[in-house]
């Protein structure tokens, strides 16, 4: 379900207003974008579901002081996306090394993500390999503006920055996945007629 | 303007939560929201201007109906010697 600006007031509105059933359409519209965000930050389904559900708590915590010209895909992937970094610096906490503690978004480890696990085509599971093989600060704002189709103004909100550093990011982003994909078809195996054709007698 | 890898993000696969879990956030927060009231409006700017203005009259009025009484008591007290 997509909300178009108006409609997107109007639940702010009623959300204000504490209508349980402008929840349902908040939750009806966003809830499949955010995991689908979560899962792919996060690489992991059970915190995603975690954190999720967090967000949900945190919009009906704070939905009656939700300003009237609140944008609430920006909201919510704000919340989303910050519940997902205070994870990941709890995690590196835990599990304090000291050069893990340098930065707040380690590379992508070679696990593979439930998405490359499943994903259908080949240019699929290329693509989904490469998203999870960058930098989370690179992953994010693809996933924002790419796969959860925020626009630029809204992503650069949810990510704390100016709308023309969004652009900056999303344009250098685009170029590493760009090459990722094009040093993953380079390394992927020819056509086994091709690479071996069987002798012929 | 139109980028073909953008687009093709797009058409990436959605994710579906526990639909389970899913239901039961739903109510959990429908539960929530429901038991929250709007907040309380703001308070309305006339009245609040209104109340410095009124406030020193009021207190000249009851100190002038102080001092009445206040004389009132005493020429009686006067008066019955």
């Amino acid at each position: 379900m997509v909300v178009n600006r108006d409609q997107e007031l109007a639940l702010v509105e009623r959300l204000r207003r504490g209508d349980a059933d402008a929840f349902d359409e908040v939750h009806g519209a966003f809830n499949r974008r955010l995991f689908t965000f979560l899962v792919r930050v996060s690489r992991r389904r059970d915190v995603a579901e975690d954190l999720l559900e967090e967000t949900w708590l945190r919009l009906v915590k704070h939905a009656a002081r939700l300003d009237a010209d609140t944008s609430l895909g920006a909201w919510l992937f704000t919340i989303a996306r910050n519940l997902h970094v205070s994870y990941r610096r709890s995690r590196l906490l835990e599990d304090a090394s000291g050069e893990q503690l340098m930065t707040l978004w380690p590379a992508g480890t070679s696990t593979a993500s439930p998405f490359e696990e499943t994903a259908a085509s080949e240019l699929e599971r290329r693509i989904e390999r490469a998203l999870a093989a960058m930098p989370a600060a690179s992953r994010e704002v693809l996933l924002l503006v790419g796969v959860a189709g925020l626009d630029h103004a809204d992503a650069a909100d949810v990510c704390g920055i100016t709308p023309q550093t969004l652009r900056q990011r999303l344009h250098r982003a685009r170029a590493a996945l760009s090459t990722a994909l094009a040093e993953d078809a380079s390394r992927a195996p020819r056509p086994i007629e091709e690479v071996t054709p069987w002798p012929t007698r | 303007m139109a980028d073909p890898l953008i687009d093709r993000l797009a058409e990436l696969r959605s994710a579906d939560p526990d639909p389970v879990r899913s239901a039961r956030t739903r109510e959990r927060c429908r539960t929530a929201l429901a038991r929250r009231t709007a907040p309380s409006p703001a308070p309305d700017p006339q009245r609040r201007r209104r109340w410095p203005t009124l406030w020193p009259h009021a207190v000249t009025i009851l100190g002038a109906l102080y001092l009445v009484q206040a004389l009132v008591l005493a020429f009686r007290f006067y008066a019955t010697r």
